[in-house]
């Protein structure tokens, strides 16, 4: 079986920092492993490849502009009230497609990392997780992919898989994502109602509750100019930490101390 | 008389064909975009010449006059013939004064001449060289056929002829063909047509224009168009071919050009050659590069290279690491004898690689998106630009309060160097009394950097909605220390509805001084000094003087380096360049710390926080570099009076009590 239909999932990110809603990196990557590898086989092989970018979530958000503007010519919107009604949503859109491709997980939302095994499950699809390349496999005959997948401590496994499949991409992949703004104005996002009606959510919706993680202080620690030996002998022998006290003097002077200190450890830099 | 009708019609047969010539170029020009223009300009001609263009060659004295005897006598000369043959007066009076325009002409040759024999690199060779002959070809024969002497004998009249006819086909041709004094045309038209017309007001005109973006979009127009900034000759506005094909390639910019001097792949006399290579020529021909007589890109052989006018420029004509070895510097620009507009054409060309493809390099995508995702160009919070201040009792502003100074920080604030010289301006600013006030998590970053990098939609999503928050804030002016940003604001917003007054720190810190609301004492340095001037606020906004006026003010000598003031060397920080990158044989900040060490210089006083890290990146022995707030704090008043008082404190406690001591 050849592949005919290639689908990448993308879901709206959030910036760690500034909280901005934007393109969610993973799936830009999975949508540009996508993209390379659908114009790969359409340069080479006889049969037309079709790719589409699939979003399923709330219609109204803005930063999906952003996976126009990173190649996606056009994205298929998924109109989808309750986030527990995704899975279902994109199985229902993704039936005959022969590859899925996806981030490792989303950057908010439920944010579990768990929708390519659930949507794996649901179409009885083959998963292979934490993908950094695809390729066709070098026989070409099974009609299989060979992923390369990652693996901890900079080793890495070549596995193959039959298609149908979902693949996971890992968040290192090594895939340049180009962000062009011409792009995002010639492309379209397009609506989909959604296949499944309103009335009919079984599951119960999670109740969600965001707070703020209270950021723990941490301790700055000098930095140890010991040599080997001498760091060696403090794991055994318990040693003095060194050290000052400084009861002599006026507010002033002692703060020069204090200073003094953290100049010298490198703790400021003023 | 033979000879005589001879001339007249030589002299009507190449004025056909310099005129047959002129139409097949203007044809080529008129392929470019459609621009604003009015033909009255043509008769600003004469005084942009003798007033503008002149104004630059005469900083090469020797040019210059050996240009005005050459062309003066040239022009008279043709003149006078154009009268005395083309009109068959044959006059002998005029004979005599065609004879003397000649002689001026031909003494303008032979120094022309007597420099090429020891041309400086940044010269072309090939055609270039063959011009002082053939130019002092057709002075000789018109010298020989206006001599006063009844007749001349038939082999002396022949030879006349021909001299004369190969200055005229060099004179007559060059429009047509694209040989050297093409340039005389294409430089008379392009001082008319020139896309920046401001520039002849008397006015600095450096900000870069705006992309339509909002209009393409509406009206539906598509990445086919390519009327994202440039992709091919075509894309260019026709009077910036018309501007290209002005160049003389003298080689003025090559020389002034940090980049090139760093061994980077850019040469903007190469650049704007490469750029009149593509739109003289078709796509069937496919001409390289190859006759090109300079110095190449550095690092770039010649031939490998051909363009046309509608086939892309990047990479086929002009190598994507030219594009972005650029600082934007205006350096070239400031050099060019022609006016030629180097930059905007640069980011003409970084316009369609950003906004089409994406495909600038380096860290310029990462900071692009930076800029789309916090409004910081390092990714920071924007809560956290004014940690630095925390700790200096400084007004946030808010809305429904005026305040008569707003302090725009830039991205210098998150960097813990710059926050040194912050501090040291709103000490300044605390001792003048002002009313000032910081913007706090409302500031966003200006675009700066994204328009420099032609990502005009970052640009004018941040521009915007700055505008927007300016808007909804009351205050009198903008004070910064970051050129960039007042580039930015002052000259580049108001295209975009936001008008401010917008004032660099120097400039404000020299009025508070020189009107004695700012007491500084004397300096307690020692060491030599020297000022570096920002490229964006010498050359983009004119201010060499203020930070000149502020450092003598408190008892520095100035000892100044080579290239200063509106042609001073660039740090090499502009244009995005520390973000792409492009590896060269040398970085450019040490090429400018290399002009400090060479005078002595132990201190170099700096006024842009780009200036600041790049000059400190400078690694080995090198003067410490102090921004002028930072030199001029260490003089407050306040302070020494403090100091005599032996109240020395704590620094950051030290700062109350000075501020105190300051109000009593
Ligand atoms: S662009 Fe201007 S400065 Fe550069 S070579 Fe041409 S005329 Fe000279
Ligand atoms: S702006 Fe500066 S770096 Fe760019 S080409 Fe001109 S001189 Fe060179």
């Amino acid at each position: 079986m050849s592949i005919k239909n290639i689908a990448a999932l993308v879901s709206v990110g959030r910036h760690p920092v500034s909280g901005e809603a934007r393109h969610c990196r993973n799936d830009s990557l999975a949508m540009t492993l996508g993209l390379a590898l659908t114009s790969h086989l359409n340069a080479t092989e006889t049969n037309t490849v079709s790719f589409k970018v699939l979003h399923a979530g709330n219609a109204n958000n803005t930063a999906l502009k952003d996976y126009l503007a990173l190649g996606a010519s056009h994205i298929d919107m998924i109109d989808v009230a309750a986030e527990s009604l995704i899975i279902d949503a994109l199985a229902a859109n993704l039936t005959n497609t022969d590859l899925i491709l996806t981030g490792s997980r989303a950057e908010n939302g439920l944010d579990s990392g768990m929708l390519p095994y659930q949507l794996a499950e649901k179409l009885g699809f083959s998963l292979v997780a934490n993908a950094l390349a695809i390729q066709q496999t070098t026989d070409g005959l099974t009609g299989g992919l060979e992923v390369l997948q990652f693996l901890p401590k900079g080793k890495r496994r070549s596995v193959t898989v039959q298609l149908p499949a979902v693949i996971v991409v890992h968040p290192l992949a090594p895939v340049e994502l180009r962000h062009a703004y011409a792009r995002q104005v010639t492309g379209t996002i397009n609506q989909q109602a959604s296949p499944l009606t309103h009335a009919t959510p079984q599951e119960k919706t999670l109740k969600w509750q965001t707070e703020t993680i209270l950021r723990k202080p941490i301790k700055l620690k000098a930095r140890e100019n010991k040599s080997g030996h001498a760091r060696m002998l403090s794991a055994t022998v318990s040693e003095n930490k060194g050290g000052a006290v400084v009861i002599e003097g006026n507010s002033v002077e002692k703060a020069q101390v204090i200073l003094g200190y953290l100049r010298e450890h490198r703790l400021i830099n003023f | 008389m033979g000879l005589n009708y001879f001339i007249s019609a030589l002299f009507w047969l190449a004025t056909a064909t310099l005129f047959v010539g002129l139409y097949k170029r203007t044809q080529l020009w008129r392929t470019g975009q459609a621009a604003e223009f009015s033909w009255l300009n043509l008769l600003a001609i004469p005084k942009r010449y003798f007033v503008d263009l002149h104004h630059v060659v005469a900083r090469e004295p020797y040019i210059a006059r050996t240009h005005v005897a050459t062309a003066g006598g040239a022009v008279a000369a043709l003149a006078l013939v154009a009268v005395n043959y083309g009109l068959m007066l044959y006059s002998a009076p005029l004979n005599w004064a065609i004879l003397g325009a000649t002689a001026l002409m031909l003494i303008g040759v032979f120094f022309m001449w007597l420099r090429r024999r020891n041309a400086p690199a940044r010269l072309s060779r090939g055609a270039w060289s063959r011009l002082p002959y053939t130019l002092a070809a057709f002075a000789l024969g018109l010298i020989i056929i206006s001599l006063p002497v009844p007749v001349i004998s038939g082999s002396v009249a022949v030879l006349a002829l021909l001299l004369l006819l190969a200055g005229s086909a060099e004179l007559a041709l060059g429009i047509g063909l694209g040989g050297p004094m093409k340039h005389a045309i294409a430089g008379l038209l392009h001082l008319a047509f020139h896309p920046r017309q401001t520039r002849f007001n008397g006015q600095l005109s450096t900000a870069l224009k705006p992309l339509l973006l909002d209009e393409i979009a509406l009206d539906g127009i598509t990445i086919e168009n390519e009327q994202y900034g440039v992709n091919k000759p075509s894309d260019f506005k026709w009077n910036q071919l018309l501007g290209f094909d002005a160049c003389v390639q003298c080689g003025k910019c090559e020389a002034a050009c940090p980049a090139f001097a760093a061994g980077q792949p850019l040469n903007p006399k190469k650049l704007i050659q490469d750029l009149v290579v593509g739109l003289s020529n078709d796509e069937k021909s496919g001409t390289t590069d190859a006759n090109f007589t300079g110095s190449p890109y550095p690092g770039i052989a010649l031939g490998e290279h051909s363009g046309s006018m509608h086939s892309p420029i990047v990479p086929l004509l002009i190598p994507h690491e030219t594009i972005w070895s650029c600082t934007t510097c205006r350096a070239c620009v400031q050099e060019c004898p022609m006016l030629i507009e180097h930059v905007d054409a640069i980011v003409d060309m970084r316009r369609n690689l950003t906004l089409t493809q994406g495909s600038a390099p380096g860290k310029a995508p990462q900071t692009l998106e930076n800029l789309r995702q916090t409004a910081t160009v390092g990714g920071y919070d924007r809560k956290a630009r004014y940690h630095w201040s925390v700790d200096l009792d400084v007004k946030t502003i808010q809305k429904n309060q005026a305040v008569d100074i707003l302090l725009v920080a830039g991205e210098g604030a998150f960097d813990m160097r710059y926050q040194r010289s912050l501090r040291a301006l709103v000490r300044l600013l605390k001792a003048a009394n002002l009313d000032f006030a910081i913007m706090g998590a409302l500031e966003r970053d200006t675009g700066d950097t994204a328009r420099r990098l032609g990502d005009e939609a970052t640009f004018q999503m941040l521009a915007k909605q700055n505008i927007e928050t300016f808007n909804g804030l009351t205050f009198k002016r903008i004070v910064t220390a970051d050129p960039h940003v007042m580039h930015s604001l002052k000259n580049e917003y108001p295209s975009f509805g936001g008008h401010y007054q917008v004032f660099h720190h120097s400039t404000l810190l020299a009025e508070l001084v020189s009107s004695g609301q700012l007491k500084l004492g004397k300096s307690a340095e020692t060491r030599k000094l020297t000022y570096h001037d920002p490229c964006y606020l010498g050359r983009y906004n004119g201010e060499t003087e203020a930070p000149r006026a502020l450092l003598k003010s408190i008892g520095f000598e100035i000892n100044e380096m080579e290239r200063s003031g509106l042609r001073g060397r660039c740090c090499g920080g502009g244009g995005g360049a520390p973000l792409t990158d492009i590896p060269g044989k040398q970085r450019i900040p040490d090429i400018r710390i290399q002009d400090a060490r060479s005078i002595g210089a132990e201190l170099v006083a700096v006024a842009c926080p780009q200036c600041t890290s790049m000059l400190e990146g400078v690694v080995g022995n090198r003067p410490e570099v102090l921004d002028i707030a930072e030199l001029l704090a260490a003089a407050l008043v306040a302070d020494l009076e403090v100091e005599g008082l032996e109240l020395k404190g704590l620094e950051l406690k030290g700062l109350e009590i000075k501020a105190s001591v300051a109000h009593d």
